[in-house]
């Protein structure tokens, strides 16, 4: 009976383990016990909600603690696995107390003097007190990016508001903690008091900051708003509901090299509610050699208690100081951190894993930029996976990567459109993505919020592109024959007619130009040629004013479009008054073409990307302490970072960057528009109005791509601007563009040939399969398959498998039928199946039963290693089932045993007795 | 006077002597209980291959029936599906194999794990039976009835009857590959072919251990049908992929916790009624939940297994 009980009981152990394992696998770690968490699963990223009580506590003379004030906070964060880096998390949360002294850029160092606010850090460790400490977060590990954030002092009184903290352990509420000892020769003498919070990097290295940074800040770290990245840490603003939200942008090794977060190291974002500290300024908790006497524990007390300075969502007033006990420069006390919500961040593995897994020499493949979202999420894939060659992408311009493949200099080529006259040895052009450009906005409304939706049509992205608006009066001083034109774009009766109840930006030169490339670029060229194909656009670059009588820039008129880069022809100089006036010394020194100077194209995409990201604007007039004395001051400055609130850009980015970054693309123009030319204001405006504006959704590059063009000259497909402006073009989105892999099909020594091939078998296959996972397809791209109406291309580049892994110099024709006859087909076969690519495409292969004709007949198809089945391999279900059988068996035979084990002994003894008595007898 | 001194009277107990010795409870306790721990996780793994090989097979042979009625009504109202979209976990085809032992299976739309449960599944990405194309089918090879798991026995000539919404298809075997073998060309403008995809192990524990995927390549005797439309691919339901759902995880830990409460409430039945009583009631109970548990946690294992 017992027996029996106790192995029920055994069985019940063995449940609660595994049920406990059930639970913990799918939640984060949940580490301190009144936090609730909960997982939701959205298209391969994980969103994650968390409760937490937070309270403020208030100690009395005689150690009676009251509780002040009692919150319950929930958390909410879009995204915490599969991270890369500077990707936004939406993050928002209820409950919280609301904030004071609001300040418009809550990413900036002045969010320390807002009351209550929501902190948002990114810190090195897990909160789990069953890790090493050194694996733990800790303020120390937490990024900030300015020395105000890290250090506090107070000249007054030796005790403010931090050395009243009662959560605060007695070293810590000393008056002078953290600083580094001998004190570093550049800091200025100790303040009464003083709190240093020092940064520690992932190798271990100890930056203690202090007043200035003058201890030693980390590289990454700066006094002012610098040019690099804008700081990730947040001082979030709580509403008077309680509930508000931030975008957070989580960094890794790449961003951040002292934060050192990577798919290894384990980083959490940790949101600190700051709720003010518990006031203790007796000093009940601490020894009595370490109280202070009871006239300075009142002065204390009363100092940590006082009184806030604004009301709930008033906005900050300059050169006021906050109540410090509750205000962000505090978020380390211990007070606040206690009340830290966590949550863990998991980064996807990134391509710099390759040069620690790979010693061979990976394959390189130059070229458009459009193509650097997919390769990001490829290239881990093709290093860790034992059966792919390693590859990296080279990001150049996609024409001097055909320059360059030309020449045989390089192997293969990411590129858009075939070079102008063709190519000079046979050359296979593989459909790998349909992708496109977005014209990206960073727009705030008249209540301050970012606006969502934005239409654009061809002649308002002529009118930017040809720096036809004046910017301002200077601009207007520059160029009279632009003079009676809106200022900017936000005054045009156009774009207000396609976008109602936007603000009028007039100060903003920001509004006057779309951030382009300097350099060349194909995504350039189908911008121009879809500006160039527009009636109106290039009768408005043609000389003829748009209906409401704004005129082209005579410098740009006529222009020739479509072209690779955006020319820069305005080249007159700001008037002599405003080069003599001195107000902008930097100018006044080197006078240049200035409406130039307020478009400012860039020479890389990352920096539009980025601006974009951040609303950083490029206009590059800026002379902050210019002194005419000395030259090396006088250098013109782009604006920087918009404040949020009143933020108007317009940028130029692959649509690829559009979901990684989370940023805002406009709706473009698309389907028949007639000539509004000549139109009447009013009639003009409902003509622009009643057009198609189409968002840049897979929907639209669907419809695109079923309007390709197929151009069996060139064996590639292209994208018609002429089609694409009938009806039938109405919801095709007219930033589409596809991207080749150019591979010589003649030359390439063996290797390479076949593992270019094996390449592309990979990328047509598992390489389309949408997700946010290594190797699969990031959103911006419509897969190639036969669902999306593009059979025909994939099926082209699985013919192109072949004549890329022989090299006998034969490029297949866009139909198959056309190839079956042709001498140097290497093969009458093609890899389609479920062993190799994983959208099956049918109909689309040449017909296996025709035998090969022609003089070279001796060349038979032949199976290669990219036609060979590729399988599928589990280690798990190798070794699952027989170790559970062992298992069983061993500790079946080993429980048996142990349990009967006096049972066994004494028959084992006894049938040895019985043999030896036996054996006497005989 | 006389003094009576009592003297203690001692009793000697004629009993030979204890033939275990002194007591030494600790040490046979731990004994016990450790013996009776592994005896327990031995039993449950047995329960674990026990269920896997041989009851997982009723739950599939219960599943087709439920799907075998519902696809023979929809075949009859001619309302079979023909294309893209198919819900999950829905009946597309019958499937005959006389050479593997295969008899009129029903053929659920996907291939991830708990779709593989229910019987043979069409990948998603591929056209249906029937279609011109190239149209796979995944089945397990060892579990739940394990359907595919004589696709080895197949010889080329032989022949796969499938049935649709769109007719009867007959397929004759071509070949069968594995990883390196080459992949037959792909079928021309109106030809269909038809690929399984198992799972085949091999050394001592091949059959415990299938971790190889295995291909078996069929081409239709008869002009295929136009393919429907087509769904784009789930890296999960690809052969051999391991899916772990939260959902499953979440109704894992449920079913644990079930599967807990009913063995507490036997161990309570025990106590309180009688042996006897507790045996019959909670045994079924019992059972029933580690069925449950068994079911879920199975969907863990790669699809093919």
């Amino acid at each position: 009976m017992t027996r029996l009980r106790r192995a029920g009981y055994a069985v019940a152990a063995i449940g609660v383990a595994m049920s406990g394992i059930g639970f913990s696998s799918p939640a984060p770690a949940v580490t301190r016990p009144v936090a609730t968490a909960s997982v939701a699963t959205r298209a391969g990223t994980t969103a994650v909600s968390k409760t937490e009580t937070v309270v403020r506590e208030d100690i009395a003379a005689d150690g009676s603690t009251t509780s002040v004030d009692r919150r319950t906070i929930g958390l909410k964060v879009s995204d915490t696995t599969n991270l890369r880096g500077r990707q936004e998390l939406d993050v928002s949360w209820t409950g919280a107390h609301p904030t004071g002294g609001l300040v418009s850029d809550v990413n900036s160092a002045a969010g320390v003097n807002e009351e209550y606010p929501f902190v948002l850090l990114e810190c090195r460790g897990v909160d789990s007190t069953s890790v090493p400490a050194s694996q733990r977060i800790s303020p120390e590990t937490c990024w900030t990016q300015t020395s105000v954030e890290r250090f506090n002092s107070n000249l007054n009184t030796q005790y403010p508001a931090w050395r009243s903290d009662a959560h605060e352990t007695d070293a810590h509420r000393q008056r002078v903690v953290d600083a580094p000892s001998p004190r570093p020769s550049g800091c200025t003498r100790a303040a009464s008091a003083e709190r240093w919070i020092p940064m520690v990097g992932v190798d271990g290295t100890v930056y203690p900051g202090g007043p200035l940074g003058c201890g030693g800040q980390a590289p990454e770290a700066s006094n002012i708003g610098g040019t690099g990245l804008p700081s990730n840490a947040t001082y979030g603003i709580t509403g008077t509901d309680g509930k508000g939200s931030a975008q957070f942008s989580a960094w890794t090794e790449d961003e951040n090299a002292t934060l050192g977060c990577s798919s290894s190291v384990k980083c959490s974002l940790v949101a600190i509610p700051v709720n003010g500290i518990s006031c203790d300024g007796y000093g009940t908790k601490l020894p009595a050699a370490d109280q202070p006497d009871p006239d300075t524990g009142a002065d204390a007390q009363s100092t940590c208690e006082a009184p806030d300075v604004y009301r709930a969502g008033q906005f900050a007033i300059s050169g006021t100081q906050p109540n410090l006990a509750t205000s962000g420069a505090l978020w380390w006390s211990a007070s606040n951190w206690r009340n830290r919500i966590t949550v863990p961040l998991s980064f996807a593995v990134s391509a710099n894993v390759c040069s620690v897994v790979s010693k061979d020499k990976p394959l390189e493949i130059y070229g458009s930029t459009l193509m650097s979202q997919a390769t990001a999420q490829w290239q881990p894939k093709f290093c860790t996976d034992k059966s792919l060659y390693p590859f990296v992408h080279v990001q150049t311009s996609d024409s001097s990567a055909r320059t360059l493949l030309q020449v045989g200099n390089i192997n293969a080529a990411f590129s858009s459109r075939s070079p102008d006259g063709g190519f000079t040895r046979p050359t296979v052009q593989a459909p790998v993505a349909v992708t496109g450009f977005a014209i990206s906005f960073v727009v705030d409304g008249s209540d301050g919020q970012p606006v969502a939706n934005l239409k654009l049509d061809p002649r308002l992205l002529a009118k930017l592109l040809s720096e036809s608006y004046p910017a301002n009066a200077i601009g207007k001083g520059a160029d009279p024959a632009l003079a009676d034109n809106p200022v900017n774009i936000t005054e045009d009766p156009e774009f207000q007619a396609l976008n109602p109840g936007l603000p009028q930006y007039t100060a903003k030169e920001s509004a006057a130009a779309l951030l382009t490339l300097s350099s060349d670029a194909d995504m350039v060229y189908a911008l121009t040629s879809y500006i160039n194909d527009d009636a109106d656009a290039r009768a408005f670059l043609d000389g003829k004013a748009d209906p409401w009588g704004m005129v082209v820039n005579p410098a740009y008129k006529n222009v020739s479009l479509p072209t690779y880069s955006w020319p820069l022809q305005d080249t007159n100089n700001a008037d002599a008054a405003y080069i003599d006036g001195g107000n902008n010394p930097c100018y006044s020194h080197s006078p240049s073409a200035y409406l130039p100077l307020i478009s400012n194209p860039t020479a890389v995409i990352s920096t539009i990307v980025l601006n974009m990201q951040y609303g950083i604007s490029n206009v590059n007039t800026e002379c902050p302490n210019g002194d005419p004395t000395d030259v090396s001051t006088l250098k013109l400055q782009i604006q920087g970072r918009q404040q949020p609130g009143s933020r108007f850009l317009l940028g130029v980015v692959p649509l690829s960057s559009v979901a990684r970054y989370s940023l805002s693309a406009a709706s473009l123009q698309a389907g028949r528009a007639d000539s509004t030319v000549g139109d009447q204001k009013a009639d003009a405006a409902s003509a622009v109005k009643a057009r198609s504006y189409v968002a840049s959704n897979n929907a639209g590059l669907k419809a695109a791509a079923a309007l390709f063009t197929a151009d069996k000259a060139a064996k590639t497909w292209t994208v018609d601007y002429d089609k694409l402006a009938t009806d039938a073009g109405k919801t095709a989105y007219p930033g589409t563009l596809p991207v080749y892999t150019q591979i010589p099909t003649k030359g390439l020594d063996k290797a390479d040939a076949k593992n270019l091939a094996g390449f592309l078998s990979y990328v047509i296959g598992t390489g389309q399969v949408p997700g946010l996972e290594n190797g699969q397809l990031p959103p911006g791209y419509l897969p190639l398959t036969k669902a999306n109406g593009l059979a025909a291309e994939a099926g082209y580049t699985t013919r192109a498998i072949a004549a890329v892994e022989q090299q006998k110099g034969f490029v297949p024709s866009l139909d198959a039928a056309d190839d079956a006859s042709a001498p140097n087909n290497p093969s009458g076969t093609s890899p389609t199946g479920p062993g190799i690519t994983s959208p099956s495409l049918p109909g689309t292969g040449s017909d296996p039963g025709r035998t090969q004709t022609g003089p070279k007949a001796e060349v038979t198809p032949e199976t290669t290693t990219a036609f060979r089945t590729v399988g599928a391999h589990s280690a798990l279900s190798r070794f699952a089932l027989p170790m559970v059988l062992l298992l069983c068996l061993l500790l079946g035979s080993v429980g048996v045993v142990m349990r009967w084990f006096p049972v066994l002994i004494k028959v084992a003894t006894d049938g040895t007795g019985s043999l030896r008595s036996w054996r006497g007898r005989s | 006077m006389t003094t009576t001194i009592h003297e203690p009277r001692t009793v000697v107990r004629q009993e030979p002597p204890r033939s275990d010795g002194p007591p030494h409870r600790s040490l046979t306790g731990i004994r016990v209980v450790v013996s009776q721990l592994l005896i327990v996780i031995a039993l449950i793994t047995g329960w674990v291959l026990l269920y896997l090989v041989v009851f997982s097979g009723f739950e599939q042979s219960h599943a087709q029936h439920r799907l075998y009625s519902q696809l023979r009504t929809e075949l009859a109202l001619g309302e079979a599906p023909t294309g893209a979209p198919i819900d999950t976990g829905a009946p597309v085809a019958l499937v005959s194999i006389p050479r593997a032992g295969v008899k009129n299976l029903v053929v659920v739309e996907g291939t991830a794990a708990k779709q593989l449960q229910q019987g043979p599944g069409h990948l998603r990405g591929s056209v249906l039976p029937g279609q011109h194309g190239v149209s796979v089918l995944l089945g397990r090879a060892l579990s739940f009835g394990a359907p595919f798991g004589s696709l080895d026995k197949l010889r080329a000539g032989d022949t796969i009857k499938v049935i649709t919404g769109q007719g009867k298809f007959t397929y004759v075997v071509t070949d069968a590959r594995r990883k390196g073998d080459p992949v037959p060309p792909a079928p021309a403008d109106k030809d269909g072919r038809l690929t399984l995809i198992t799972a085949r192990g091999s050394g001592p524990f091949g059959r415990l251990a299938p971790d190889n995927a295995f291909y078996v390549d069929a081409t239709l005797s008869a002009k295929a049908v136009g393919a429907g439309p087509v769904t784009g691919t789930v890296a999960d339901e690809q052969a051999l992929t391991t899916h772990v759902s939260t959902g499953t995880l979440a109704l894992l830990a449920l079913a644990l916790q079930l599967l807990i409460l009913a063995m507490v409430l036997t161990s309570w039945a025990r106590v309180r009624w009688s042996s006897l009583a507790a045996w019959i009631v909670g045994t079924p109970m019992v059972l029933g939940c580690l069925w449950v548990v068994s079911s879920l946690a199975s969907q863990l294992l790669p699809n093919l297994v």
